[in-house]
């Protein structure tokens, strides 16, 4: 197998065990479950680009 | 944007090949900021028209007598992203229906959004005398990456910590092509520019100028006069001061900086036709910086004991990213909460004019040979980059529409929402994946050299945080202290 495909299936090994293990076991602590209830209860999405990605601002607009 | 594969600095006289002039109308024929324009525009027609012919029968008579009205598009159940995960990654795409709640069945608008962008820009592709043959069989990889990349973003730590979807979607392409390199046959469906010009004109529908005024003078005091004055002192700074020797590089960072991260990275750096390394550059900074500030601007507004729309205003003003702003927000409590979305939603609509008066500094100084006189009329024209123009019209035109038409706010809300603004995001995304799979790391290693972008994103938030700190203090704290705004 050649120097580069053995490159690419480590960093997929990787990935896989980061997005596969890690996280879901992170997802699953108190502080990470705390801080994803909280964000859900204020209708927040921390990963948005624009404001219409953001679900609170139709609350926030809908009050003006 | 650029080639990639261009030197980083400005390519030499002789290096430039004069390309025969052609008409406006044989460019609405063929070029791809013409057909970012049609594509865009026939996305946003077809999606406002799926609206309107859907209202209820008596919704213009409750909209004339004040009642409540709750409207979406027909097209939202077959246009989605993947969704938000946390233990199983098919959760994405399916979640079985439980007491009281039906399924939800993401895969169908994933497949939907495929299928949407493939045949429009086959179509589109077929008509600009392009390899529409290579597209149709090398799309179906790209678009399975950008899902990738969504699936990666979609779990709930990444999501919870303001990791948006483009870092993912570079770093998808980047594994691809600094391990076993990008396949030639690939090459067809990495088209980058198109991508990221349909994009944002899309994005243009979703800049509504009615809501400038949200907050009143205070918002436009921190969103509108502060900006502009960042962005212009962080450019001559990194021109006069830091030297930096690619421009472009310069105007991404500044503007993606001042008024609000990737979204304003990604308009700018299409404007002033960036490397596309570039762009990767400067969205990465922001990212980084991003993170940090969502954590420790709260903190420092406790410390100073900032009241909380002062506070709220300040965060609005400076942190990039659009969820980080709520984020820091609302850990400050629901009024600082407030004030931070609508300052940083104001600064979003400020994307328009940036983009506009980008792209107009750029084909009238920056192009322009040193010795050569300015470019009258004609010749700035011809090197304005159109989809500017569909960008600004779709955001004046839905402006209109959304003030001015009965119900008009319900209906583009719902079109936005139910279609536009999810098919702009794969947009994004899929020029995300192309970029990483056309770049190598070597290429971004000479930007690194001297910290040069660093120290201009540092300077520049600097005098951000401080003057967006004055004003805020000025209008919210002193001026308009008793409105209650």
């Amino acid at each position: 197998m050649s120097h580069r495909r053995i490159r690419f299936l480590a960093v997929i090994l990787a990935m896989l065990v980061v997005w596969g293990v890690v996280l879901p076991q992170l997802a699953t602590t108190r502080t990470v479950r705390e801080r994803t209830q909280w964000l859900e209860q204020h209708q927040i999405d921390p990963a948005a680009m624009y404001y219409t990605e953001l679900p609170l601002m139709d609350r926030i607009l809908a009050d003006e | 944007m650029s080639n990639p594969y261009d030197a980083p600095s400005e390519a030499s006289k002789s290096d430039i090949v004069e390309q025969p002039r052609v008409s406006t109308w044989e460019q609405m024929k063929t070029t791809e900021d013409w057909w970012a324009i049609w594509c865009a525009g026939l996305i946003l027609i077809v999606a406002f028209v799926a609206v309107w012919i859907s209202v209820p029968a008596n919704f213009f008579t409750a909209i004339d007598q004040g009642e409540s009205v709750s409207i979406s598009s027909p097209l939202k159940s077959w246009l989605a992203k993947p969704g938000k995960w946390t233990q199983n990654p098919v959760d994405a795409f399916y979640v079985a229906g439980d007491e009281g709640n039906s399924a939800t069945m993401t895969y169908r608008g994933v497949l939907g959004a495929f299928v949407i962008i493939g045949v429009l820009f086959t179509v589109a592709m077929t008509i600009r005398k392009k390899n529409a043959i290579g597209f149709i069989k090398a799309f179906p990889v790209v678009f399975l990456l950008a899902t990738v990349a969504y699936v990666l973003a979609g779990q709930s730590v990444i999501k919870a910590y303001n990791l948006e979807y483009a870092l993912w979607a570079l770093l998808v392409g980047l594994v691809i092509s600094n391990t076993i390199g990008t396949p030639h046959r690939w090459r067809p469906a990495i088209m980058t520019e198109f991508f990221i010009k349909t994009g944002l004109v899309l994005l243009g529908a979703e800049v509504l100028m009615s809501r400038l005024m949200a907050l009143g003078i205070p918002g436009i005091g921190v969103a509108w006069v502060v900006t502009p004055i960042v962005l212009i002192s962080t450019f001559v700074f990194g021109q006069k001061v830091l030297k930096i020797p690619s421009k472009s590089l310069n105007m991404v960072i500044s503007a993606d900086m001042s008024v609000c991260g990737v979204s304003a990275a990604i308009a700018t750096a299409a404007s002033c036709k960036a490397k596309k390394e570039e762009l990767s550059l400067a969205i990465g900074l922001s990212l980084s910086f991003t993170v940090v500030m969502m954590i420790l601007l709260p903190l420092a507004i406790k410390a100073m004991g900032l009241p909380d729309d002062v506070g709220g205003a300040w965060l609005g003003g400076t942190i990039d990213a659009t969820g980080a702003v709520a984020v820091a927000g609302a850990t400050l409590g629901e009024e600082a909460l407030e004030v931070a979305a609508t300052v940083k939603m104001i600064q979003n609509i400020l994307i328009g004019v940036t983009a506009f008066c980008v792209a107009a500094y750029w084909v009238a100084y920056v192009e322009k040979d040193s010795d050569a006189a300015k470019p009258g009329i004609g010749e700035i024209w011809y090197r304005f980059p159109k989809f500017v123009l569909g960008f600004i019209g779709a955001s004046i035109l839905f402006s209109i529409l959304h003030a001015n038409l009965a119900g008009g706010n319900l209906m583009i809300e719902a079109m936005i929402g139910g279609s536009t603004k999810t098919l702009r995001g794969w947009f994004f995304c899929l020029a995300f994946v192309c970029i990483g799979l056309e770049t190598n790391f070597k290429q971004l290693l000479p930007y690194f050299r001297g910290g040069k972008p660093m120290i201009l994103y540092v300077c520049g938030q600097s005098l951000n945080l401080l003057l967006t700190l004055i004003m805020a203090y000025l209008m919210f704290g002193v001026l308009f202290a008793e409105s209650g705004q």
